[in-house]
């Protein structure tokens, strides 16, 4: 992980001070669990947004990892609240707040002068980043060719070679439409016995179905599979390095992480706080430069380099050619279709 | 020679009490929503569970793997044992170090390595290549012998460690007599230490059957998806459709056909002594 | 004849087992952001990233420190159980040895999740304390199915004859019984200390922010893995012979002094 500069870093948390300077209590023995995925990526986020916020507030801050429905469930529910702030997936965010699991957000303490745009707050998260599942590919494998769609993707006589997606209907069964030529708007409610119909030709070109971020990636360096779906951020550093791998968003989609509070969580109010601060368009910029995972804060894009604006997901041109995932879709019908999904990958 | 009744509780309390604490009532929780769903008894749990051909099939294939893998580290791991007991003690010391220093490594990263050795590009089918014995690479991983080979490396020192300790355990003075009257090396390995270390090779089967039972990692990473083991079923059940009720149910059948199998296994040697193992005293 | 056989097989399983390893060297030294084999270009850079980023070395001591911990407590707790469960008779001695077996049985995801229930209502989460207790819990039946095995195998009369002979009963065991159970203890101690260092499943769920060196592999896993992992892993192994030849060197000293090593018999 690179490091950020010691001076980036001391604007970021000079203006993120600035900014807050109007909070007068300083309360100096909080502390906030705040839950995050971890790894590498917990390190950027104390520098940039965790360590300056107990600077400027007094507030500590405990990261915990990683994000895990079930412990939030199991918090909830027996009253005793681990975290006061946590990252959470789309659907996750569905089946949470269903549950009655977390709180409405307060956004007037968030983002009082209403400069957030709307979709980027959901009545019990605060949407904190986007990235999207798109297409990966080796570039040295096709003959010069490259894969421009799911048709393509599920072609396995203009594009041989092995491939593989998640071990998770979530997307699958988008990208199985789509192939089969169902229009990006029509998407959604799924006609799943299509999808499954057309999972059914590519399943034995599939020698392995993914489970996290890391296994994709060395999937392909490894050319165990020429094609893959994949999470947008891991692929720019391959290329970097002169790795033969290229991803399009086309076809892509685009995903959503939040943050919410716990039901129960004890200190929500500084929750809130925390949850302005990661709004702070220098810092979100700094952290974006990091993980290409660009939230919706205002006037962050105008600090990014217009190139490297354009690779990430949300940039007009990308998103153009993408479908919105449907979270509420996939909360609905998870259970039924995750069932299926699993008699139908695993026997 | 048998203690005192005072003295068993004493010796027993402690050990008691963490089972308990942290075990049996945290558990017992958990796996009462088999049959509770918190307000009232319920068989639909069970109900749900048995009417899906996949938990069938799944816990089939976690015993056979188990089996299998348990057979090759049993077949692996005693005459390594063997081998070892028969070193002068220094060299034992190292060679049970040797075998001992995988263990450093995190069981993720040692799969992890094995990606990349038996990958399609990797090195293993680069030499099957090269000396021609496969004009094409071959699929190596995501098999159930990729699987197989993970376990295996994961195991084998488990089973290796417990079958030496039973050897040493062997008093060598008693082959030592036994060759002393007359007997054949091979006479003294057959009839004398066998038999009697038989009983240390069983703890080390048992010990490896169980943890196999509850293998995760490996599955994942290195089977295809027709080698998914029943605690990547049970962690779906917990994790992603959040039925804990449904993981309590597997959890459940699992403890339940494996306590079938130890006490099948402990009937069937009750007779013989030389089987007795560290499980159910009798 | 043989000898040289067995030599020649103990050699092969054992380069076998070894064999991620003598990979993970090659690696590690890599200079990529990745894992490859063979590496293009080498470089210290992620032995170095180890020692810059302080979450891996306090990931690596809370790991050894839990990993001792549990060890000591496990050996200590599961061998006075199994004395008892092999010398005195009780009804419930099956359904005991059950309950100290199942930990190994019942998925740890199962176990990872009811602990998490009650650590939350006792406020144990994110203590090391509870962590350690909690290793020890799953460490102990490597401890008692061993120590039970050995014990079982073990000829009373000798420490009878201790008895007979005026010996307290603990005296008796601590000179009769357990110097036969050392390679026993040893090899428990080595599975349980083990056991712990590698626990992923339960810590990911009690420890709150405390990350032990498997949960914070386990986090980087989620969205990259670089090879600082593999790095870790050399050093350990460094440093693990590197002990080893220190302990074995200051072992032979005493010997020459001593000329006796009832350890070296584990």
């Amino acid at each position: 992980m690179t490091k950020i500069t010691r001076r980036t870093f001391g604007i970021a948390a000079g203006a993120l001070a600035g900014s807050l300077a109007f909070s007068p209590s300083f309360a100096e023995d909080v502390t906030i669990v705040v839950n995050g995925s971890g790894g590498a990526l917990a390190q950027t986020i104390t520098k940039i947004f965790e360590e300056p916020f107990t600077k400027a507030t007094g507030i500590k801050v405990r990261p915990t990892a990683p994000v895990s429905l079930p412990k939030l469930k199991a918090m909830v529910e027996s009253g005793n609240v681990e975290w006061d702030v946590t990252e959470l997936n789309g659907d996750d965010v569905v089946t949470a707040t269903k549950a009655g699991w977390l709180v409405p957000i307060d956004y007037k303490a968030i983002d009082p002068d209403n400069k957030l745009p709307a979709i980027a707050k959901q009545p019990t998260a605060l949407v904190r980043a986007s990235y999207s599942t798109v297409i990966a590919f080796r570039t040295d494998k096709f003959g010069g060719k490259t894969p421009q769609s799911w048709a393509d993707f599920w072609d396995v006589k203009s594009f041989p070679g092995p491939r593989s997606l998640e071990n998770s209907p979530k997307g699958n069964l988008e990208f199985a439409l789509l192939a089969d030529g169902v229009a990006p708007d029509k998407l959604y409610p799924l006609d799943v016995d299509r999808a499954f119909k057309k999972l059914d030709q590519i399943k034995k070109h599939i020698p392995v179905w993914w489970t996290n971020g890391a296994q994709h990636v060395q999937l392909l360096i490894d050319g165990e599979v020429s094609m893959t779906s994949s999470w947008n951020g891991r692929i720019t550093p391959l290329k970097n390095e002169g790795k033969p791998v290229d991803i399009t968003f086309k076809g892509g989609a685009l995903m959503l992480s939040y943050l919410g509070i716990p039901k129960g969580a004890k200190h929500q109010k500084e929750a809130l706080q925390f949850m302005k601060f990661r709004m702070d368009p220098v810092a979100s910029a700094e952290f974006v430069k990091q993980v290409p995972y660009p939230g919706f804060v205002p006037g962050m894009m105008e600090l990014l380099d217009p190139a490297f604006a354009a690779t990430l997901p949300t940039s007009p041109a990308n998103a153009a050619v993408q479908f919105d995932f449907n979270s509420a879709w996939w909360a609905d019908n998870l259970d039924a279709v995750q069932a299926r999904w699993n008699e139908w990958l695993l026997i | 020679m048998k203690i005192r009744w005072s003295r068993t509780i004493l010796l027993l309390t402690p050990a008691t009490l963490l089972a308990a604490m942290l075990f049996v009532y945290p558990v017992f929780g958990v796996l009462s929503l088999t049959v509770h769903d918190g307000t009232s008894f319920t068989g639909e749990p069970i109900r749900q569970v048995f009417n899906s051909q996949l938990s069938i099939i799944v816990l089939q294939r976690t015993f056979v793997t188990a089996a299998t893998v348990t057979l090759i580290c049993l077949l692996m791991g005693y005459p390594m044992a063997y081998f070892m007991a028969g070193l002068s003690p220094r060299k034992r010391v190292l060679a049970t170090y040797l075998i001992l220093l995988p263990f450093w490594i995190s069981v993720l990263i040692r799969t992890y390595t094995w990606i990349i050795l038996l990958g399609r590009e990797g090195i293993l089918n680069k030499a099957l290549v090269a000396i021609g014995l496969t004009a094409e690479p071959i699929q190596l991983l995501y098999t159930p012998f990729a699987v197989h080979i993970g376990m295996v490396q994961i195991l084998l020192p488990i089973v290796i460690l417990t079958c030496l300790t039973s050897i040493l355990d062997v008093e060598r003075d008693l082959v030592k007599a036994a060759r002393i009257l007359g007997a054949t090396p091979a006479q003294a390995f057959w009839k004398v230490l066998f038999p009697l270390s038989v009983s240390g090779a069983a703890t080390g089967g048992i010990i490896c059957f169980i943890l196999c039972l509850g293998f995760f990692v490996t599955p994942t990473l290195l089977g295809g998806r027709t080698s998914l083991l029943i605690a990547n079923l049970i962690d779906l059940q917990v994790h992603k459709t959040l039925k804990w009720d449904l993981a309590a149910v597997m959890a459940s059948a699992m403890l339940a056909a494996t306590f079938t199998c130890l006490l099948a296994y402990w009937m069937l040697t009750r007779k013989r002594a030389e089987f007795a193992t560290g499980g159910l005293a009798r | 004849m043989t000898r040289i056989v067995l030599l020649v097989y103990f050699v092969l399983v054992t380069g076998f087992l070894l064999l991620p390893l003598i990979f993970l060297l090659p690696i590690s030294l890599t200079n990529s952001q990745f894992l490859e084999f063979p590496p293009k270009s080498l470089s210290l850079r992620w032995y170095r990233e180890f020692f810059i980023d302080q979450s891996w070395v306090d990931a690596t001591l809370v790991s050894l420190k839990i990993g001792f911990g549990a060890t000591a407590i496990s050996l200590l707790l599961g061998t006075l159980a199994s004395v008892a469960l092999v010398r005195s008779n009780f009804r419930l001695k099956g359904i005991l040895t059950a309950i100290f077996i199942a930990p190994l049985i019942i998925p740890s995801v199962v176990i990872a999740l009811a602990l998490y229930i009650v650590f939350l209502r006792w406020r144990l989460v994110n203590n090391i304390y509870a962590l350690t207790i909690a290793h020890a819990m799953i460490a102990m039946p490597y401890v008692v199915m061993i120590i039970t095995g050995s014990l079982r195998r073990f000829d009373m009369t000798i420490e009878r004859a201790a008895r007979i002979l005026g010996a307290t009963p603990v005296r008796a065991f601590i000179h009769t019984t357990l110097p036969f159970l050392t390679p026993a203890l040893f090899a428990s101690g080595i599975l349980a200390f083990f056991a712990s260092f590698d626990e992923l499943i339960i810590t990911l769920f009690i420890s709150g922010g405390l990350q032990t060196l498997p949960v914070r592999i386990w986090n980087d896993l989620s969205l990259k893995l670089d090879p600082t992992v593999p790095a870790v892993a050399v050093m350990l192994t460094l440093v693990s012979i590197l002990g080893m030849t220190v302990g074995e060197i200051a072992r032979r000293r005493n010997e020459r002094r001593y000329q006796s090593n009832p350890i070296s018999e584990a």
